[in-house]
């Protein structure tokens, strides 16, 4: 594609070479154009708000410097919500990809229903995370909900769940690692499929024949830059984590479950003050670009054979 | 000693019957060919000794011990695969030792540390690097030790492969198409060092190719399978010199043999139609049939064109191979056009294509009745051919 809408060079410019370039243009165009209207000047307006104080219908506005992450990296909120959501991340990723992983391997290895456990378990990738949502507040309801129902009847107590302080980060953790581990299914299923089955005739000849050893042997390493991709994009997934929040949380009890997309909502949608929201958003998207940097720099070089 | 004896073998995948009671067997220390058509069933039945598929029937004994329960790393078996089946992220020295790590450590003796932790596994783990260098040095390729696969050229790849068949000193040697996806120059060159190696070693070898040239440079006996079963086993000489059926004549040998119709008279001389010659003494056969008479391309006699009782032939075209060449030709059979293919020293070439030529009785050929079997010599002529041997079907 960029070698057919580089320019040709002056000195070798001929018609033919520059009808091309002009149709390699013409045909990258509307993409371009797209890409330009919907993601580089919203990033850049970002960017530029950021370093104002406009809020949202407000006829005017200034421009304040840093100011805005000078209140950021002061603002206990912010502090807050960014280890939220970091402990949310760090639970539901490690968590979600080893089901998930678990689950694919199962679900390959069964002889019987694999079609239906496949479509079981992506299920909550493909529903409405709001809808589901309502699904879980009425399961995890501290007084009417079946799961305290259950903790009960085994002699456990009772829990608040979602109401709790406590618990309720941990909470939506797991309705994190029930929507992801589908997901991370879906993709290590595609993995599995692509091991040439001649690796494993080769292991059953050298010993690398069942369980544990035809895993770590075989299996685990063929799946190498599955895994890293799945790791990575559950990662973003999981520090992007917004809707469960709004749908059960709102961020409480006592902002102890304020992850940083709410918070950014919260600013910007709800305080309405932008420019604030707007450096939120920057910080928000220097983190994700550095783990998407760590992927293509350092992790897929570790893990494609060629 | 017979390593290898197959009996009765039958597989099925589904409806689709792929082995129908095949029996084999292999002396020790010899290099067994397994040649045929794809799917004609050789795959699956070098799959099915080194365990990978289960047969429905029969069984697999290796020396005088059945090996049908034993599963496949449990068999004293080493397979190369077309593909080679290196492990990826595995260096060569750890592709090579995998299989001695496997079969001597336990499995706690193969976590990360235990080298660290105890001087046998110390010891175990020096033992197969030992081993490893000398596979590696068998098949040269000491100075890749350290690389990994994606590194290697495909040639090197497939020394990888075979050398780590080597190191576990297997009692059989599996090998399925190794030289396939070679270019035709290095394809070979590999011939030849996998059949030195095979020799220094002295490992009983089954090769399966679809390629009857591998087959006839690298075999000590071939097997000719088709359709799932085994038409003909001998040395590359026996079923090039006497096919057991017009499969066999047609798939052994370049060019493919010319395969004519003729005619058996009741005292069973045979004549090609329009040939007033017979090309061939009386066979056992009597009474008067219709056969199929081959002749190889090197045995197609010319002649003038008016030469008493010749058959009248146009060249088509000519393949000029160097020492000799080829003469496709267009022969006249009694009325109907036959394609013939003559080899010719290029001394001899003395012909343009559209010449016309004549074809005389040739100096050598096979009978086949009009069901594709052989029809066998007089006993008198036969004393002086190579039996073929036939397998039982």
């Amino acid at each position: 594609m960029t070698a057919q809408a580089a320019p040709p060079r002056p000195s070798r410019k001929t018609i033919a070479q520059l009808g091309a370039a002009l149709i390699g243009w013409a045909m990258a165009l509307p993409f371009v154009i797209g890409m330009v209207l919907f993601l580089i000047l919203p990033c850049i307006a970002i960017l530029g708000m950021a370093f104002t104080d406009w809020s949202l219908g407000a006829r005017d506005f200034g421009f304040v410097g840093f100011a805005n992450f000078e209140t950021l990296f002061g603002d206990r909120v912010f502090r807050q919500s960014l280890g939220n959501t970091l402990i949310f991340a760090a639970i539901v990723t490690p968590v979600s990809v080893a089901i998930g992983l678990w689950l694919a391997v199962m679900v390959e290895a069964s002889v019987r229903g694999r079609a239906f456990f496949r479509s079981a378990l992506f299920l909550p990738v493909v529903s409405t995370t709001v809808a589901m949502a309502i699904v879980w507040e009425f399961l995890l309801h501290p007084t009417l909900g079946p799961i305290n129902t259950l903790f009960a009847t085994l002699g456990l107590p009772r829990q608040g769940f979602l109401s709790d302080a406590d618990t309720v980060l941990v909470t939506l953790a797991m309705i994190g690692i029930w929507e992801n581990a589908g997901y991370v299914m879906v993709l290590a299923l595609a993995g599995l499929k692509s091991i040439p089955s001649d690796l494993y005739d080769a292991g059953a000849i050298d010993g690398v024949d069942e369980g544990w050893s035809r895993f770590w042997a075989i299996t685990f390493p063929m799946l190498g830059p599955t895994m890293v991709f799945v790791v990575i994009v559950s990662l973003l997934r999981s520090l992007r984590t917004f809707d469960t929040v709004a749908a059960l949380t709102q961020g409480g009890p006592r902002r102890s479950s304020e992850v940083l997309l709410w918070t950014i909502y919260q600013e910007g949608f709800m305080f309405f003050r932008v420019g604030y929201a707007a450096a939120l958003t920057v910080v928000f998207v220097v983190l994700l670009l550095v783990i998407t940097f760590v992927k293509f720099r350092i992790l897929d070089r570790a893990v494609h054979y060629g | 000693m017979t390593a290898l004896t197959l009996t009765a073998i039958e597989k099925s995948f589904g409806p689709r019957r792929v082995l129908n009671a095949v029996d084999l067997s292999c002396p020790s220390g010899e290099f067994l060919v397994i040649v045929g058509p794809s799917g004609c069933g050789k795959s699956t039945l070098l799959r099915i000794i080194a365990g990978l598929t289960r047969q429905d029937a029969g069984s697999v004994r290796l020396g005088n011990a059945p090996i049908d329960d034993l599963a496949p790393k449990a068999r004293d078996v080493a397979m190369v695969f077309q593909s080679y089946a290196l492990y990826p992220h595995m260096t060569v020295a750890q592709n090579l030792a995998l299989p001695l790590v496997m079969r001597d450590l336990t499995s706690v003796e193969r976590l990360p540390f235990a080298s660290k932790l105890s001087r046998r596994v110390q010891a175990k783990r020096q033992a197969a690097l030992d081993v490893v260098r000398d596979a590696a040095e068998t098949v040269a390729l000491t100075d890749y030790l350290d690389r990994k696969p994606k590194e290697l050229s495909g040639g090197q790849r497939q020394r990888v492969a075979l050398a780590r068949a080597l190191v576990r000193r297997p009692q059989l040697f599996l090998l399925d198409e190794p030289l396939s996806n070679l270019d035709a120059a290095l394809r070979s060159q590999t011939r030849a060092e996998i059949v030195d190696l095979q020799r220094r070693l002295g490992v009983t070898t089954v090769y399966v190719t679809h390629d009857q040239v591998e087959a006839m440079t690298m075999a000590d006996r071939i097997a000719m399978m088709m359709d799932g079963d085994v038409v003909q086993i001998g040395t590359p000489q026996e079923l090039h010199d006497g096919p057991a059926d017009t499969r066999v004549a047609r798939f052994i040998g370049t060019p493919a043999i010319n395969l004519l119709p003729g005619a058996m008279a009741a005292d069973g001389t045979v004549r090609i139609l329009g040939l007033t010659a017979p090309v061939a003494e009386a066979r056992t056969r009597s009474g008067a049939c219709d056969v199929e008479v081959g002749v190889r391309a090197e045995n197609v006699r010319l002649c003038a064109p008016d030469a008493p009782g010749a058959l009248s032939a146009t060249v088509r075209r000519i393949e000029y191979l160097g020492s000799d060449a080829l003469l496709h030709l267009t022969a006249d059979l009694a009325g109907t056009a036959h394609p013939v293919v003559a080899r010719v020293a290029s001394e001899d070439l003395r012909h343009r294509p559209g010449d016309t030529v004549g074809l005389c009785a040739p100096e050598r050929s096979h009978v086949f009745g009009l069901d594709g079997r052989r029809v066998p010599l007089k006993p008198a002529e036969r004393a002086a051919m190579p039996t073929p041997q036939v397998a039982a079907t």
